[in-house]
């Protein structure tokens, strides 16, 4: 059943359904510009003021097949009347530029019966035999499993107003959205105006009559209409305002506010984007972005940027970290500040490079030769990608050696508001001290205590000496007695200690105490926290704990799984299921926050991670934390 | 003389005698306004034309162009008022990047003291807990800053901060120079002293105007006192260069900073100051203030005199007229530049000189003589450069080359002096006093034009009565009678020339020239040559004993 | 008048180093190895042109080459294996008021290290590089470096190498924007030192090539221009190395070479029957990448502090 345009009502005033939230995702072929539409959507969304929260739908590779499952391209857009902190469960609406692309989206589970199907119609006139049957089983197939299917004319349309229509299929349908969310038409139209102002008059138009288009077809022929009220309360107190911006913007934008001047990196995906936006924003505040030969030349780089005294940034993924791992021993070693960022993806070797996935933990834990003690923090949402870059610089200065910052995928594309940072010149790295050194001052004048010493830049006079990765005493000179190495070791080490003794307990999500302690990290605490919610909702004694500082690891948590019956870690890389063939207690291979907290705590803490390369839903999580909950009571029972 | 009756078409020979010498008599021959000198065709091609040049378009931050309107700015038109605002946008444009250039070195110099006195009160104080908490952004909720801060300040060796006496020093610069920033950012790129009566907005070309009664002096004692201020600041800024870099060592640099002085300091830090500039007009400097005019040429600083001349004096014409293009070249130190406004190229060449010169800068201007029509000024402004009246030159008292570079005078005409004076007097009605129409039937052989008077006059003054051709308004010949004193005049300039072109080297001294013996390693022959030589002179000197002379 | 006395401007005092002031440890290479006759080079510049130690770097990978700057009385950095390049020229970006040398050795320049040296030649920053080759392994014992002969021994090799060694200066050469490439001998300690002097003072990456003698495990590899001088190639011009005459007259053969043509420096580069030393090869205007590293670094703080306000605002809604 085609919708014709001949039939045009007049406008009606439709009465919206108002909603708490809503879940909209739209995909299409590589190219078509699903990803674009979504963003703008989102973006105007923030502007209305709803909470949002967005996950890239990204294709692995660069020029997918069209109309096919594997190549679907889009945006998954949460928009709430609340703060939203993860990409929910089912879709609500799904706009689908063909109908195999959408196929991917029912794969990944990202729809339900009820949900509203867009699809575009146009296949129906194809020339091509193929297609149309394939289009009509599908849409027979949908039907089928109880979404609500509506055929657009998307191309029919497009065409009115642009000769190439794979330019316009993606405003169009954005004018659709916007008029089914009863966003203020020209409002919207001035932000859209405004981003493709920098085009050129002539494709600024053509976007305003395709919008225009969209908008005025969806009045007249889509009978939804839903109302997400913006969110009542500012989030988080935005008297200051509110910014919104992906994780990899959030992470460049705070590289530039903790006054860091290098950025030295090789191209990977995900983490590339974050060069991208410093290669032409770091101009303004005096930085460069150095592209290295390879990712070894990338850390080496930064280093000499460091020990020459201004602490400089590397930004890399999972197969990037591995290559570094031997420099990242030497900044240990010869205790010389440095910031990595990784942007985790699916692994392992090459994997899902577009995919989310938590699995470098131990990588980044142990990954150097002999014992490398560094610091290691998980930033949990947009906002904190940007403020944990200003605090990675200061404590690598501070405590003279590396930090590194995971991030991931999920991170890297999501967008979400935060309140707009106010800048303090704190954040920025102090001037430079080269005024000479103290006689007597040693290059590692190890505290005895805390094993922290101060070092000596390049160009003070009466410092001079010479850095090494061999074992060295505190004039850095070679060690050749064995008690040295000894003692450099435990500074080292202590240093560690030292932080973990000003770190605070994480903060509980919940009760104090209960049944079920849920322990998490990185991208999943919005989701976690959505599932305990449901949970508790229910009556269950859930609570969650999310952990920012993975390296030294925050403290009290000993105590703290003492005071449940039970502590699962949920995260999003590979871990044995109990029950499967072969896995017992002896063989089973555990998360690797489990394994971490476990040795760290001597608590029997069980896990359970998937890697579906898309984020976990909080439906998913709910589903199996009751599971866990019910085996642990059957488990007391018996 | 006036008893006698005269028809008024015919005048005798007496009467015009007594015209001539006197300046009285036969008032019915007056000229009429508008008449024009007659010049030839070559001369009268070579003026350049007046629309093509002004109104001339001043934009802020660039050098004037002519005729040629810019996005912003404004049009000077062809008058005197025009002049100080010319000299004062090439004057911006000229140092714009020196002054760019020292402000950003201050700023540095600035940042730079900052920082030290920073990274020196972090190692005195300790950090509070708010700076600490601050210093770690918004993750500061999940640590205790107290217990960090309490970890921080344990290190080994304790860095001991700067020396009083250092700290005291980077402070007192730190100030000096924040307060110079503060100055010259708001400072005009030219402060313009004159007595003039009508005081001249000069702020749209960067400038601010001082009355003054004198104000040659008043420029001096003020760029004086400018350059003493100006010594702190250099001095400030060299210690804040030393300071960066910890070099800065008491026993050397504090006796070197004492005696340091605006005579050390780059060329580029002075030209970055507000430039002193005089606007003084010929007539004024003559009659009140030569004395300070002189002291300020000799003065070696920094200071700029425009003098605007609209032709010649129209005092006494007896005597000599006071040459302030040559009064100022005998100081020898100074800038000294002759122009005019009616010759854009020239002008503008020596202004774009002028402008990058620290050396005291003299300019004599011709400019439009008020209350005259634009194109009668303009015409007579031509003619005036054209002749001797006002040969336009160039000094640059210390330009590489030679004097040949030095001194470049501007030669207008080749040297059958086509165009006298005169010519250019005749078009202003403040000289009408001095010509007397002749009726074409008085035209008789004691009359002489003007330039052939001129050219035998040095012999034996003819008994003759000097005159000069015109055309009227319809385009007939007339015949124009001059006193004596314009003569006198013409023979001036005439001199005057003949100065500058000797100085210009550009005609052989009266003396004979030697004769120029090639340097050969021959020294037999070069005697053998001289001697030959000599021997020639003597010969030639015995035949004719005039040539002693 | 203005502009007078310049020659008493206010200048830094600059403190006077003596050449120990450049010594610290006695250097633990085996005697007879060429090292030594590079450390004095080194030292014997730096005290020439009394470069500040507190502002020379010297950056090193892993290898006996590479325990250099423990010898040095400077700031120094002994890093990793084959990755001296890339620290270098970290060190160098956002300082360029510090001297930075790099020592490296054969199998750390053009083993592990051959990518970082390709594209450091390519960067161009104004480093001083000092390849010493000795055409071995010698810090792991003996063996094959990518330098070593054809049919030489070694622990890895112990049948003789089999494949023909990569030429340093062929490969240095036909680097896009190399800017500096010489070599020398260590048993020519006055041309070494003439090398040295000119790769520091040219702007750029300064590629010199030592070949030299390890005692131990490759003491005979130049045995031949050793005892027949002739077959050491003299390469002169007076846009290249420059030597005392009385220096010179010990190298029978000698030619004219014009380091500014780079097609003749490939050419005797390449020459299998002389071991040509001198200047291969310079070109003043190569591009710097310090120029591209540097930029920014004048900008004042509150320049700064406004630059980031502004980046956060465009992504306020």
């Amino acid at each position: 059943m085609q919708a014709t345009t001949a039939e045009a009502s007049p406008v009606q005033a439709r009465v919206a359904t108002t909603v708490d939230e809503h879940i909209v995702e739209i995909v299409s072929d590589s190219g078509e510009g699903a990803q674009t539409c979504g963003q703008i959507f989102a973006d105007l969304c923030a502007r209305h003021g709803n909470g949002i929260w967005t996950v890239e739908i990204i294709p692995a590779e660069i020029e997918p097949p069209k109309r096919s499952r594997a190549g679907a391209s889009g945006n998954r857009i949460r928009l709430g009347s609340r703060p939203v902190t993860n990409a929910g469960d089912c879709a609500d609406i799904v706009v689908a530029f063909n109908e195999q692309v959408l196929y991917s989206r029912i794969d990944a589970g990202a729809l339900r019966p009820g949900t509203i199907v867009f699809v575009d119609g146009s296949w129906l006139a194809s020339p091509d035999e193929r297609i149309v049957q394939q289009y009509r089983e599908a849409l027979a197939d949908f039907r089928a499993r109880g979404y609500e299917v509506i055929p657009l004319p998307i191309v029919e349309e497009c065409l009115r107003h642009a000769d190439d229509v794979r330019k316009g299929k993606n405003i169009w349908v954005l004018g659709l959205l916007c008029a089914i969310y009863d966003l203020e038409h020209t409002k919207v139209l001035q932000t859209i105006a405004a981003r493709f102002a920098r085009k050129g008059a002539d494709t600024a138009r053509r976007n305003a009559d395709l919008f225009t288009a969209g908008y005025e077809w969806a009045l007249r022929h889509v009978e939804q209409r839903f109302r997400v009220a913006p969110c009542a309360v500012p989030q988080d107190g935005a008297a200051q305002g509110t910014v919104v911006m992906n994780g990899n913007q959030a992470i460049a934008l705070g590289i530039m506010s903790a006054g860091i001047e290098v950025c030295s990196m090789y191209p990977i995906t995900p983490a590339t984007s974050v060069s991208h936006f410093l290669a032409s924003a770091f101009e303004q505040t005096g930085g460069i972005v150095h592209q290295a030969e390879d990712e070894i030349a990338a850390i080496g780089f930064a280093i000499g940027c460091s020990y020459a005294g201004k602490t400089a940034v590397t930004i890399t993924s999972g197969p990037g970290l591995a290559l570094k791992t031997e420099f990242i021993g030497l900044a240990v070693m010869a205790e010389i500040p440095l910031v990595i960022v990784v942007v985790q993806r699916g692994g392992p070797s090459t994997g899902l490079p577009t995919k989310v996935e938590q699995g470098d933990l131990m990588a980044a834990l142990h990954a150097s030769p002999g014992d490398c003690p560094k610091i290691i923090l998980a930033p949990a949402t947009i906002g904190e990608c940007f403020h944990f870059m200003i605090t990675a610089r200061k404590l690598a200065e501070e405590f003279r050696g590396p930090v590194m910052v995971l991030s991931d995928a999920n991170l890297a594309t999501g967008q979400q508001p935060f309140p707009k940072p106010v800048f303090d010149p704190a954040w920025l790295a102090p001037p430079l001290d080269m005024s000479p050194v103290e006689p007597g001052a040693l290059p590692f004048a190890w505290d005895p205590e805390t094993g922290l010493s101060p070092r000596h830049i390049p160009g003070q006079r009466g410092g001079e000496y010479v850095v090494t990765g061999l074992a060295h005493d505190e004039y850095s000179h070679v060690a050749y007695e064995s008690s040295i190495n000894q003692r450099a070791m435990r500074m080292r080490s202590r240093k560690l200690a030292v932080l973990q003794s000003a770190l605070k307990p994480p903060i509980v999500h919940g009760d104090a105490s209960g049944d079920l302690l849920v322990v998490g990290w990185g991208s999943t605490l919005g989701t976690i926290e959505e599932a305990v919610d449901r949970l508790r909702a229910d009556g269950l004694k859930v609570s969650s704990v999310h952990l920012r500082f993975l390296s030294p690891l925050e403290p009290g948590l000993r105590e703290l799984f003492g005071r449940f019956k039970k502590v699962v870690t949920v995260e999003v890389n590979y871990s044995d299921d109990e029950g499967d063939p072969f896995i017992t207690a002896e063989s089973r291979r555990y998360a690797p926050l489990a394994q971490l907290l476990r040795a760290h705590t001597l608590v029997d803490i069980d896990c359970w991670s998937r890697v579906p390369g898309s984020p976990l839903p909080p439906s998913v999580i709910a589903q199996q934390l009751r599971l866990k909950l019910s085996a642990a009571e059957n488990l007391c029972r018996a | 003389m006036s008893a006698t009756l005269i028809a008024p078409e015919t005048v005798s020979r007496e009467q015009l005698r007594t015209f001539h010498l006197s300046g009285h008599g036969l008032e019915g021959m007056l000229p009429a306004s508008g008449l024009k000198p007659s010049l030839t065709d070559d001369t009268l091609r070579g003026l350049p034309q007046l629309e093509l040049v002004y109104p001339v378009w001043i934009t802020p931050g660039k050098p004037p162009a002519p005729n040629v309107p810019g996005n912003e700015g404004f049009p000077a038109p062809f008058s005197a008022a025009s002049l100080p605002l010319i000299h004062g946008a090439f004057l911006a444009a000229g140092r714009a990047s020196a002054r760019a250039a020292f402000l950003q070195s201050l700023r540095q110099a600035i940042a730079s003291l900052a920082d030290l006195i920073a990274v020196d009160d972090a190692k005195r104080r300790p950090a509070s807990l708010d700076k600490v908490a601050a210093s770690l952004g918004e993750a500061q909720r999940f640590l205790s800053v107290g217990r960090l801060m309490s970890v921080f300040g344990r290190h080994g060796n304790q860095p001991a901060g700067m020396d009083a006496q250092r700290r005291l020093r980077c402070e007192a610069a730190l100030t000096a120079l924040e307060e110079a920033l503060y100055t010259h950012q708001s400072a005009p790129s030219f402060w313009l002293f004159s007595s003039g009566e009508s005081p001249v907005d000069l702020s749209a070309a960067g400038g601010r105007v001082c009355q003054s009664t004198d104000p040659c002096s008043d420029a001096l004692a003020f760029v004086n006192q400018q350059l003493f201020d100006f010594a702190i600041v250099l001095r400030a800024l060299r210690l804040a260069k030393l300071e960066a870099v910890n070099a800065y060592d008491s026993a050397t640099h504090d006796e070197a900073l004492a005696r340091f002085d605006w005579q050390t300091a780059e060329p580029g830090e002075i030209a970055a100051l507000p430039t002193v500039v005089v606007l003084e007009s010929a007539e004024r400097l003559e009659a009140a203030s030569l004395t300070s005019f002189s002291r300020l040429l000799r003065s070696g600083r920094p200071v700029q005199l425009l003098i605007p001349s609209s032709g010649l004096c129209a005092g006494d014409l007896t005597g000599s007229v006071a040459d302030f293009g040559a009064l100022a070249l005998a100081h020898r130190g100074a800038f000294v530049l002759q122009t005019s406004m009616a010759n854009w190229d020239h002008l503008a060449a020596g202004f774009t000189e002028m402008a990058l010169t620290l050396h005291p800068a003299v300019a004599v201007v011709s400019v439009p003589a008020p209350g005259e029509a634009p194109e009668t000024a303009w015409l007579q402004a031509c003619l005036l450069s054209l002749s001797p009246a006002f040969p336009l030159f160039r000094y640059h008292p210390d330009l590489e080359g030679g004097w040949q570079e030095r001194f470049r005078l501007l030669e207008s005409l080749p040297e059958n002096d086509s165009v006298t004076p005169v010519d250019a007097l005749l078009l202003s009605s403040r000289y009408r006093a001095h010509f007397r129409m002749i009726p074409p039937d008085a035209w008789d052989k004691e009359q002489l034009e003007l330039r052939e008077f001129l050219r035998r006059y040095q012999s034996a003054p003819p008994l003759v009565i000097p005159f000069v051709n015109a055309l009227d308004d319809s385009g007939a010949l007339r015949r124009l009678a001059v006193t004596r004193e314009l003569v006198h005049l013409c023979f001036d300039r005439q001199r005057a020339a003949e100065m500058l072109r000797v100085l210009a080297a550009k005609s052989p001294a009266p003396t004979a020239q030697a004769a120029v013996v090639p340097i050969e390693a021959n020294d037999s022959g070069i005697r053998e040559a001289a001697a030959k030589d000599a021997y020639r002179r003597v010969l030639a000197l015995l035949a004719d004993p005039q040539s002693l002379v | 008048m203005q502009g007078l006395k310049k020659e008493w401007d206010i200048l830094p005092v600059e403190q006077h180093h003596d050449q120990k002031d450049y010594a610290s440890a006695l250097p633990r290479w085996c005697p007879g190895c060429g090292d030594h006759a590079a450390l004095n080079a080194v030292r014997r510049l730096c005290y020439e042109k009394q470069l500040p130690p507190e502002r020379t770097v010297v950056v090193s990978g892993i290898g006996c080459s590479s325990r250099f700057p423990h010898y040095m009385k400077t700031y120094g950095f002994h890093g990793l294996h084959g990755r001296a390049f890339p620290v270098a020229c970290g060190v160098k970006s956002r300082r360029p008021d510090l001297h930075v040398f790099v020592v490296t050795g054969d199998g750390d320049c053009c083993a592990i290290g051959a990518g970082h040296w390709i594209h450091a030649l390519r960067y161009n920053m104004d480093l001083t590089v000092i390849l010493l080759d000795n055409n071995v392994y010698g810090l792991t014992k003996n063996q094959t470096s990518p330098t070593t002969r054809l049919g030489e021994h070694t622990n890895t090799h112990p049948h003789g190498a089999m494949i023909p060694p990569l030429n340093p200066i062929t490969v240095a050469l036909g680097i896009a924007n190399a800017s500096f490439v010489a070599q020398t001998v260590d048993w020519h300690p006055a041309h070494v030192y003439s090398t040295i002097e000119a790769a520091h003072q040219h702007r750029g990456l300064s590629f010199v090539r030592i070949l030299q003698r390890c005692p131990h495990f490759s003491a005979h590899v130049f045995d031949a221009p050793l005892q027949d001088p002739s077959l050491l190639l003299l390469m002169e011009h007076a846009e290249g190395i420059t030597l005392d005459a009385d220096k010179s007259k010990k190298f029978t053969t000698r030619m004219q070479h014009d380091p500014r043509d780079l097609n003749r420096a490939r050419a005797v580069a390449a020459r299998e029957d002389v071991y040509p030393i001198g200047l291969f090869y310079r070109n003043e205007r190569a591009a710097c990448y310090d120029d591209f590293t540097s930029q920014g670094l004048s900008m004042t703080q509150s320049e700064r502090q406004n630059a980031i306000r502004a980046a956060i605002d465009r992504f306020a809604i």
